[in-house]
């Protein structure tokens, strides 16, 4: 698996997949292509899927026992849920940075190293490099490198969701899945988030689930907006996600094809 | 518009009662509370009753002047030895240096025939006894040999045993000799009038007992001091101590604790994350998971005593061949040994120490997982590195709380068969083996009032020890829980 550097191909393409936990639907018959160096966003009311779908694409699911993945999603062509994928090599490819920030309850310097020591890179030299290097891209080093022995739960909110994005870069993955990197997050700290996210789509692909359609606009260069469907009546209702309209950004805000669409991206329902 | 609240004068009628209600439960609370530290401290200071208190302490000699007018505890070893030699006859200086020194087991042909320098045991020789047998030995010459082979500190104990035979007559405990000074000099009194003694005694022995009484001293004693950690077990009460029962209550909590820590560790781990994992999904082993998870609660709730029965068929009787550590050493013996306490222990204690850890497990929060997972790292890697260090403070937290509830364990010991008494320390996992509270148990049951000094004086130490423990569990919390917020 190597890094392409052309421009409109596909790192991840989603084909018909469905997502159950237990014997429920939760997301059905989901199918987009996730563009390399490109800003994808999922975008929908809450329950829709779209985290669901989110963490299909590096095999987190997998982490929640009921959960069962029908379809495929192809990363290079090749399925990630076939049988002689493994899914820590998925994960290592597909990095993810979630909701609430999450470091570990270690030093800054170890969080940053925890992932390269998974893969036996033990060189001080070599993590020193890593760290500053990893800390430098997520703008977090001028803040932090006189203290790099600081527990990184020390560090404010915003300081601390830039640790988990130095953290998952420093694994150098292709891919970076961020599941609503900014809703714990003050405007400034959001602001600083989104320039940094701009800065690394250069190098790498971002998919990202945001509640905020201002911030969609804002960063994302392709949009994915999601809807829930009903059956049944008030004390059986099921309900799952489905995916409604994809396209470029501009293009799914300024014309949307389909009416929910256009109802959602103007405030008129979720 | 109509308002389904009360009017102003109701509210606050009603309000007076909600408070006065209020204030009647939180004195409930306070009162319960109170009840619980009142019996706590009831108990505590019955046991210190019995700890401290007046004694009546009859001695054959004077231990302060016995060392030609010097006390015992200063004498060198060679006077020591010429006091015994002064106050013993020939047979019984024989004997000691055969119990002291030669040991009982000692080939009996050697002592008969052949000189002392044959005797394996006997490590130092003076110059001029090496051609003598052991039955030419004079007098002079078994004392020299006591010097010589012994140390002060063990000849002053067994000058104090062979010649001041020290007794204790009679116990007060600390309230009477406090507030009823009176009563015990009136029973003193009595006893040298000959009032109250036993009436089975016969005349030789009533007049024996009323001069004991006569020459008797009444003096303080506590019960708890550094003599009974150090002295072993014995039939009389001033000679008697707990330091068998400690070191065998050590080694029983070091080998439980060995085994019981990382079984249960791993079996928390074993539930909290494989069990439950997508690998197996199959129904059956879900099931079986379940069955397994409902059984170790309802163990940690099942009377220790039927682990002791437990312990007793499968480790002492059924295992006692590797128990006894016959497999290891060929010698015949039985199972009822430290190992076979220790493992008993571990089963009982077992269920507890994995509750414990698959609470401290589960909360770990589940984002330091998935932040573990999904920098790529195996489950392996996520367990032993975040949440295994996570858990920590709260399992070792579990283990300790457990050994201090093994610490106090009694009827499965007592079951699997601990030792009532020990001529020697406990001195490794296949040794016989008696505890503290074992001890504590024994002294209680006996009929004699200095006995029930010595095992109040017993469970001050055995309330040390866990005092301690739990000490220890609320420092590492503390450390721990400090280290994780940084």
């Amino acid at each position: 698996m190597t890094l392409s550097n052309d421009r409109d191909s596909k790192a991840v393409e989603i084909k018909h997949l469905d997502v159950y936990y237990g014997s429920r639907l939760a997301v059905k018959d989901v199918s987009l292509p996730v563009y390399t160096h490109k800003i994808t966003a999922f975008i929908g009311p809450s329950g829709c899927g779209k985290s669901t779908v989110l963490r299909s694409i590096n095999r987190m699911n997998d982490l929640i026992p009921s959960a069962r993945v029908e379809g495929e999603v192809l990363y290079h062509d090749k399925n990630l849920y076939g049988a002689d994928v493994d899914a820590v090599e998925v994960r290592r490819r597909i990095g993810m940075v979630f909701q609430k920030p999450n470091p570990f309850p270690k030093s800054i310097y170890d969080n940053v190293a925890y992932g390269p020591r998974l893969l036996g890179v033990n060189k001080r030299e070599v993590l020193d490099e890593i760290v500053e290097m990893s800390l430098k891209q997520s703008f977090l080093w001028d803040e932090v490198k006189t203290d790099l022995k600081k527990s990184g739960l020390a560090l404010s909110g915003g300081q601390q969701q830039r640790l988990c994005i130095a953290r998952t870069l420093a694994v150098e993955p292709e891919i970076i899945l961020m599941d609503e990197p900014c809703s714990a997050l003050d405007p400034i700290a959001t602001q600083r988030i989104e320039e940094l996210m701009r800065e690394l789509v250069s190098t790498y692909t971002i998919v990202i689930v945001t509640h905020n359609m201002q911030q969609a606009t804002r960063v994302s260069d392709y949009t994915a907006f999601y809807s829930i469907r009903k059956e049944g009546d008030d004390t059986h209702e099921h309900r799952w996600g489905v995916l409604v309209e994809y396209g470029e950004t501009q293009q799914l805000f300024e014309q949307p094809q389909q009416e929910e669409t256009a109802d959602y991206i103007s405030g008129r329902f979720g | 518009m109509t308002t389904h609240m009360p009017d102003d004068s109701a509210f606050k009628k009603q309000l007076a009662v909600r408070n006065s209600r209020s204030a009647r439960w939180q004195m409930f609370f306070l009162a319960a509370t109170s009840a619980g530290i009142v019996m706590l401290a009831i108990l505590l200071m019955s046991i210190l009753n019995q700890v401290f208190g007046l004694v009546a302490v009859y001695q054959l000699a004077d231990p302060n002047t016995l060392v030609n007018g010097n006390p015992v505890v200063a004498a060198s070893a060679p006077d020591l030895a010429n006091v015994l030699k002064d106050n013993l006859t020939k047979g019984k200086m024989q004997a000691l240096l055969l119990n002291t020194v030669i040991g009982k087991d000692v080939d009996r042909a050697l002592l008969s025939g052949g000189a002392i320098t044959q005797i394996p045991t006997l490590k130092v020789v003076p110059a001029d006894l090496t051609t003598k047998g052991f039955t030419e030995l004079t007098p002079d010459d078994l004392s020299a040999l006591l010097a010589a082979n012994l140390t002060s500190t063990q000849l002053e104990a067994i000058v104090l045993e062979q010649i001041v035979k020290q007794e204790v007559l009679q116990s007060w405990n600390f309230i009477d000799s406090v507030f009823n000074r009176g009563a015990v000099e009136q029973t003193v009194q009595d006893r040298i009038a000959g009032v109250g003694l036993s009436p089975t005694l016969s005349a030789d022995q009533q007049k024996e007992a009323k001069d004991q009484w006569q020459n008797a001293t009444i003096e303080w004693r506590s019960w708890l001091n550094i003599d009974l950690l150090e002295k072993s077990m014995s039939a009389t009460a001033t000679d008697a101590g707990v330091r068998g029962a400690l070191v065998g209550s050590i080694w029983v909590l070091t080998l439980t604790m060995g085994i019981a820590a990382p079984l249960g560790i791993g079996a928390a781990i074993y539930l909290e994350e494989y069990a439950r994992d997508s690998n197996y999904r199959s129904k059956w082993i879900q099931r079986f998971n379940t069955v397994i998870e409902i059984n170790i609660r309802n163990l940690a709730g099942v009377p220790s005593i039927i682990y002791g029965l437990l312990g007793l068929a499968i480790f002492a009787r059924a295992l006692g061949f590797f128990t006894s550590g016959q497999v290891f050493t060929g010698e015949e013996a039985t199972g009822r040994t430290i190992l076979t306490a220790s493992l008993t222990l571990a089963l009982v204690i077992l269920p507890v120490i994995i509750i414990n850890a698959q609470e401290a497990i589960r909360a770990v929060p589940k984002s330091i997982r998935e932040a573990s997972y999904g920098l790529g790292a195996t489950k392996w890697q996520t367990v032993s590195q975040q949440v295994i260090p996570a858990a920590l403070p709260g399992i070792l937290t579990g283990i300790i709380l457990s050994l201090s509830r093994a610490v106090g364990e009694t009827a499965p010991l007592i079951v699997v068969g601990a030792a009532v008494f020990l001529s020697q320390d406990p001195s490794g996992p296949f040794s016989a083996f008696t505890t503290l509270p074992i001890q504590i148990f024994n002294w209680a049951a006996l009929p004699s009032d200095q006995f029930r000094n010595l095992s109040s004086a017993a469970i001050i130490i055995l309330l040390i020890m866990l005092l301690a423990l739990n000490a220890i569990a609320i420092v590492v919390r503390q450390r721990y829980s400090r280290r994780l917020q940084g």
